[in-house]
């Protein structure tokens, strides 16, 4: 039976970065992903159908409709997502040091962070790759006396293809695979086997001892057996709690509870201009909400051939803001959630995953609605759209805006989405501050981030990677 | 790694596809009619069966499921009129439409979001339509 010093099953923020830098002190490790490598296509939606899990089908039940797509390809998340970079909140890093008592070090975890933000190559989203949506809601913004700014995000040598959520077409996006897995080509220490998933663990009774893992090859279905010292899970909040339920793991009852997900939403406007959003960054600037630190407004733009299914429009309305699509401009929003959900898997491991928005996130997600139209108006459109599936959600002006009524709006009226699965596996719950769910296996994704960051998460989870590469490393140095 | 669902939408058994386009269609015809839109049956088949075959089986049977129900069953609910969608009035067929949208029911919503997650790209993301807002598409356009 072959033997590796480590396993990771998952190659995203978390699995990529912990595998990489394992390799990269010459650890043997093997990293395992179900995708595949991702390369461009002409149609956003047969990105999503390929690159996306469950074709991007992936949802949420509860009191809302909640879309959760998240990636399935080598880089995982990272591929798909707008690559946009934001350290945690010093507070929250400081409510986890007291809350493990020490066990978590906010200072150290900073210094990860950091590491991180160089090895992405964080950058300010330059003038030059925003579009004219953006430029426009940055406007209205700044007439509200707001100010919004351009974003830093994960890139090198982006062009503003603007499809970034669709596999970038120019590679210039800093996936976890292109900083963390495409260095070690050629390594010896770091085999990778894409196409392969995870279908069986035999944990240790005892340290020292070897987790036996069954593997199975997607493409030829040849299974087979092997082991290793260490196995890290790195599958996703929403996948990564399967194995702890399913074999038992550790605190295996906690993992599935505690999901966070930071529900979002966007605005579409209509300008007498030409606004061809889809010429560059979708997501290139951004602000918090100045009265509120759980909202946060962000860029969005989706394009045309998929537009219309996230409009809360139907028959000729649609139809008359799809044929002006070319002078439409988008804006989103999300926020720190204090609603929880839960996964669950009662047809193997295929997640069902429960969420309802709760009064609060309701109303946050109104205001900000509110908010960001108001921007809009001030900006010059000429129409917008709030999203709420309800009679009446299209608006001529920011009076009107002002005087309607929206008490209608239920979660089950929302038009939202969410991108942010977080804490299914959290530390200090399912996992220990180290990650480690019981003797020889961690975990190591969005699933351990204990609580809704209110912030895009993926600086977070490359942080979480690195502590625990470095505790892997010190213990394997001992 | 992510977990495997039981199911996996590649290689569709061509029947099947042809199958799930055939039950959609007549609903799809009338809602593109309603729009406007100049498609033949052909262009429309074509299209219908492409979508659906980027889309998971779970998402097909939900979008053949929510075509059967808007044709057959929706017209009364949403409109009092009486079905098929395609023999009913534009007025009919936009108020079925419109308050289809705005039901507040999460249910319900699910299912019609995997017929609109099929039909619209099939109307607004085809080469004619794209072209007339003066997009080119995405990479290798």
């Amino acid at each position: 039976m072959r033997e590796f010093e480590f396993v990771v099953t998952g190659s995203g923020a978390g699995g990529a970065a912990v595998a990489g830098r394992l390799a990269e002190e010459g650890a043997g490790v093997l990293l395992l992903e179900r995708g595949g490598a991702a390369s461009p296509q002409k149609d956003a939606m047969a990105a999503v159908s390929r690159y996306y899990c469950e074709g991007g089908y992936s949802s949420a039940l509860g009191n809302t409709l909640l879309p959760i797509p998240t990636g399935a390809a080598l880089g995982g998340s990272t591929t798909i997502n707008s690559g946009t970079c934001l350290r945690p909140p010093a507070a929250l890093l400081s409510g986890w040091e007291d809350s493990s008592q020490g066990a978590f070090r906010a200072g150290a975890f900073s210094a990860h962070v950091e590491e991180a933000w160089r090895r992405l190559k964080v950058k300010t989203a330059p003038e030059r790759t925003l579009s004219r949506s953006s430029k426009l809601i940055l406007e209205g913004f700044r007439r509200l006396g707001h100010a919004a700014a351009p974003l830093d995000r994960s890139e090198d040598g982006c062009l503003g293809a603007g499809r970034c959520c669709f596999v970038c077409p120019t590679d210039g996006k800093m996936t976890s695979k292109k900083a963390f897995l495409d260095p070690l080509k050629g390594k010896a220490a770091l085999t990778l086997r894409p196409r392969t998933e995870l279908t069986g663990i035999e944990p240790p009774s005892r340290d020292g001892e070897p987790v036996r893992l069954r593997v199975r090859s997607l493409d030829s279905g040849v299974t087979g057996e092997l082991c290793c010292r260490t196995l890290v899970l790195s599958a996703g909040a929403l996948h990564t709690p399967y194995f702890l339920r399913r074999w038992k793991l550790g605190n295996w009852r906690e993992a599935g509870e505690g999901l966070s997900v930071h529900p979002a939403s966007k605005l579409f406007a209509l300008f007498d201009e030409s606004v061809r959003g889809w010429e560059g960054v979708p997501q290139g600037v951004g602000l918090e909400d100045p009265e509120d630190g759980a909202i946060r407004y962000e860029g969005v733009y989706t394009p045309p051939e998929l537009a219309a299914i996230t409009m809360p429009l139907e028959g000729l309305r649609l139809k008359r803001w799809m044929d002006l699509y070319e002078r439409v401009a988008t804006f989103g929003f999300m926020i720190q959630d204090e609603s929880r959900g839960s996964v669950r898997y009662p047809f193997g491991p295929r997640p069902l995953i429960r969420y309802s928005l709760g009064e609060r996130d309701l109303s946050r997600m109104v205001r900000a609605a509110r908010f960001a139209a108001e921007a809009f108006f001030a900006a010059g459109a000429r129409k917008v759209v709030l999203p709420f599936n309800i009679p009446g959600n299209e608006f001529d002006s920011a009076q009107a805006l002002r005087q309607a009524d929206l008490s209608a709006v239920s979660p089950a009226a929302m038009q939202m989405m969410a991108f942010h699965p977080l804490g299914t596996c959290a530390a200090g719950r399912a996992v220990d501050w180290d990650l480690r769910a019981c003797p020889g296996i961690f975990v190591c994704d969005g699933s351990v981030v204990p609580q809704s960051l209110g912030v895009n998460p993926q600086m977070t989870i490359y942080a979480f990677a690195l502590r625990l590469a470095e505790h892997l490393l010190k213990n394997r140095a001992g | 790694m992510t977990a495997r669902g039981p199911f996996s939408s590649r290689a569709v058994p061509a029947a099947l596809l042809a199958a799930g386009t055939a039950l959609i269609l007549p609903y799809a015809r009338a809602y593109a009619e309603h729009l406007g839109l100049e498609m033949s049956d052909e262009e429309l088949g074509r299209a219908l069966e492409h979508r659906l075959s980027l889309t998971p089986p779970l998402g097909r049977v939900l979008c053949t499921l929510g075509a059967l129900l808007s044709r057959w069953v929706f017209p009364v609910l949403f409109a009092r009129s009486l079905p098929p969608f395609d023999a009913m009035t534009p007025e009919g067929r936009e108020l079925m439409l419109s308050r289809l949208q705005s039901y507040p029911s999460a249910l319900l919503r699910g299912l019609f979001v995997s017929l609109r997650s099929v039909l619209l790209p099939v109307f607004y993301g085809g080469p004619r339509q794209l072209s007339k807002i003066g997009y080119a598409g995405g990479a290798g356009a």
